[in-house]
């Protein structure tokens, strides 16, 4: 009865141990909790690693193209998807693979560069114009302006008026986002400075700026990030539809929607020429907007799961 | 040095909106000795967390403005000095504990960050590997193990994270803490557990403190002198045992008569009838006649003036105020 009862006891013991040896490390961390949620989410977790991938090979696409980018080949026009050409040729005989390859390098960095840029300039506006009620109207008020145009044509009407070119389209892309990130920063921001920790701030002799950042920002950054990150995505797009349009980037550079509006022409006969950077312009896309649902369910602890 | 930490002289704060003024603290005045802590005691709405902000400036404005008044924070008057002088102040000479410790922490940083940042604020030179160590010795101080340090308010209970809040506002040592209802968020059996820990904290610190509460059986436990509060007014001002064993304004002893005894058998709490009054619009003459049992026709007409019935112990009621002119 005792022999018994004294190993149903160590079974029990092991069966404990065996269990607990599975169960992973509780995060301590934000970041680690919201990080063990965002993995969850496989969609959000293929898109990250397919951004991350994409992120390589730009950096690494001078050693992996098996061509130059315009390296062109007169032996070698319009060829379709073959073993030597997995993305086919041009109409300069040009290797669409290396083309591709190169033009994320372009894509990913005006997506990054410009978010950066209209992230930074529209979250301090706001901020201000939230915490500085005598700010807030004008600020607003011209923020309301700028956003009010739609978007694209903002951007068509900076980049024209500026001329083409790398430069200016970033910059029309950049002035075209920042009232989005204005007017979320400036929503959460009027919501958190009320509450009563930014009181308790106050309360110990903080100054405004170091209640801003410290106090403040922190607490506002999960809507901004996720914004951000479909903000990259729409950056992208932005950027080769006015490379389309001819008003960014230049041939003979490799930008994705500039490929597209040269393969334009050989749609009806060669339409790989633009399915190839057309899915690529897709892909990343796809990939950053999954991401930034997958962070916009990560940040929100209510869906734990 | 002087005697007293806190003097505060016909203070008036006044919220304005477009359409009403809300008189919310109407000419008070009253004095705190060091290490002693005073009872600020009155029903919701009563001015008693204005008084503390107004003491701290941080009546937000607008709408809220002190019209008037002079408060003397150890000898210096903190009504003419610059914010950034007052900034200087707050968190270190005085500082302040808040009513509900589930939303006066921030929320995404540990509570060791919240501790430090109070000492860093202060020490402009110390490394951070010293405030560390005194946030952690903070930490120990008001009875959480410094392993506690890297985590977050939303893994702590409501009477840890209130002990984390009071470790936050006596980090610097002020000369006068502002505590504004710290218990009321809490259950009974922490309450006496979080009081306790502020009283010894208190003692070993020498600070003085404010204590804004509505609990009777609080203020007989931690005051020394209690203040009673009404429509934005001081109507009784005493020690502690002039305002328990002889108080003599109607409200007091409304408030008093309030509370259940053990021993009496009753099927109703005995309530003060009515309610108290708008403050954008208070009533003329005592503020409290409206609901007092004792009230006579020159009670609604004309100011109340202040008596003292025996020193040290102040009543705003006009039958002690005819008996005070007739003695």
């Amino acid at each position: 009865m005792t022999a018994s009862s004294k190993t149903m006891d160590q079974k029990m013991a092991a069966a404990e141990a065996k269990r607990k040896k599975r169960m992973k490390k509780k995060p301590t961390t934000m970041a680690g909790e919201t990080w063990h949620r965002f993995k969850k989410n496989k969609l959000a977790y293929i898109g990250m690693w397919y951004l991350i991938a994409m992120v390589v090979i730009a950096i690494l696409a001078p050693v992996i193209a098996p061509y130059g980018m315009d390296d062109q080949n007169a032996d070698a026009i319009l060829l379709t998807p073959n073993a030597d050409h997995w993305f086919g040729t041009d109409n300069f005989g040009r290797d669409i693979l290396s083309r591709i390859l190169y033009g994320s390098r372009i894509s990913l960095m005006v997506g990054f560069a410009t978010v950066v840029f209209s992230m930074t300039i529209g979250v301090v506006l706001g901020a201000l114009a939230a915490y500085y009620q005598k700010l807030d109207n004008v600020m607003m008020r011209i923020v309301d302006i700028i956003g009010g145009i739609p978007q694209m044509l903002l951007a068509m009407a900076i980049a024209a008026s500026l001329g083409s070119g790398l430069r200016n389209m970033m910059i029309a892309v950049i002035i075209s986002t920042i009232p989005q990130y204005a007017r979320i920063t400036r929503s959460s921001v009027l919501t958190i400075k009320e509450s009563e920790y930014v009181e308790a701030a106050k309360s110990i002799g903080a100054s405004d700026g170091h209640i801003i950042f410290q106090h403040i920002l922190p607490n506002v950054m999960s809507p901004i990030i996720v914004q951000s990150t479909l903000g990259v995505a729409n950056a992208i797009m932005a950027s080769a539809t006015l490379s389309f349009m001819g008003l960014g980037i230049q041939p003979p550079s490799p930008e994705w929607g500039a490929m597209l509006a040269a393969g334009r022409v050989y749609l009806r006969d060669y339409p790989h020429m633009c399915i190839i950077p057309g899915v690529a312009l897709l892909l990343i896309s796809y990939a950053l907007n999954v991401l930034g649902d997958g962070f916009r369910d990560a940040f929100d602890p209510r869906l734990k799961n | 040095m002087s005697e007293n930490i806190l003097e505060v002289q016909d203070l008036v704060v006044r919220y304005d909106t477009d359409f009403e003024s809300v008189h919310a603290v109407n000419g008070i005045s009253f004095h705190l000795e060091r290490k002693q802590t005073l009872g600020l005691v009155g029903e919701t709405g009563a001015g008693k967390t204005t008084t503390a902000m107004a003491l701290m400036r941080l009546i937000p404005s607008p709408p809220g403005r002190i019209i008037n008044g002079q408060i003397l924070l150890d000898g210096q008057d903190i009504m003419t000095i610059s914010e950034k002088e007052m900034r200087q102040i707050r968190g270190r000479k005085i500082s302040m504990i808040f009513q509900d410790p589930m939303t006066a922490l921030n929320p995404v940083l540990p509570v060791g960050d919240q501790i430090m940042e109070v000492v860093q604020l202060h020490n402009k030179g110390m490394s951070k590997a010293e405030a560390t160590r005194q946030a952690m010795r903070m930490l120990e101080m008001v009875g959480i193990t410094a392993e506690r340090f890297k985590e977050y308010p939303h893994q702590f209970s409501g009477g840890m994270k209130q002990r984390v809040v009071i470790a936050i506002a006596l980090a610097c040592s002020p000369e006068l803490l502002i505590a504004d209802e710290p218990t009321t968020a809490l259950d009974v059996t922490i309450q006496a557990q979080v009081l306790d820990m502020m009283r010894k904290l208190k003692d070993e610190l020498g600070t003085s403190m404010i204590l804004i509460t509505h609990d009777l059986g609080v203020v007989a436990e931690a005051c020394d002198v209690v203040a009673i509060m009404y429509a934005g007014e001081i109507v009784e001002y005493g020690t502690l045992e002039q305002i328990i064993e002889r108080k003599k304004h109607p409200y007091t002893i409304g408030l008093f008569d309030s509370i259940p005894d053990l021993d009496t058998d009753v099927h109703r709490l005995k309530a003060i009838s009515g309610l108290m009054p708008d403050p954008s619009n208070l009533p003329e003459g005592c503020k409290f006649h409206p609901r007092c049992p004792f009230c006579t026709e020159a009670c609604k007409t004309g100011e109340v003036p202040v008596a003292e019935v025996e020193p040290g112990h102040l009543v705003k009621c006009l039958q002690f105020a005819e008996r005070g002119q007739e003695a």
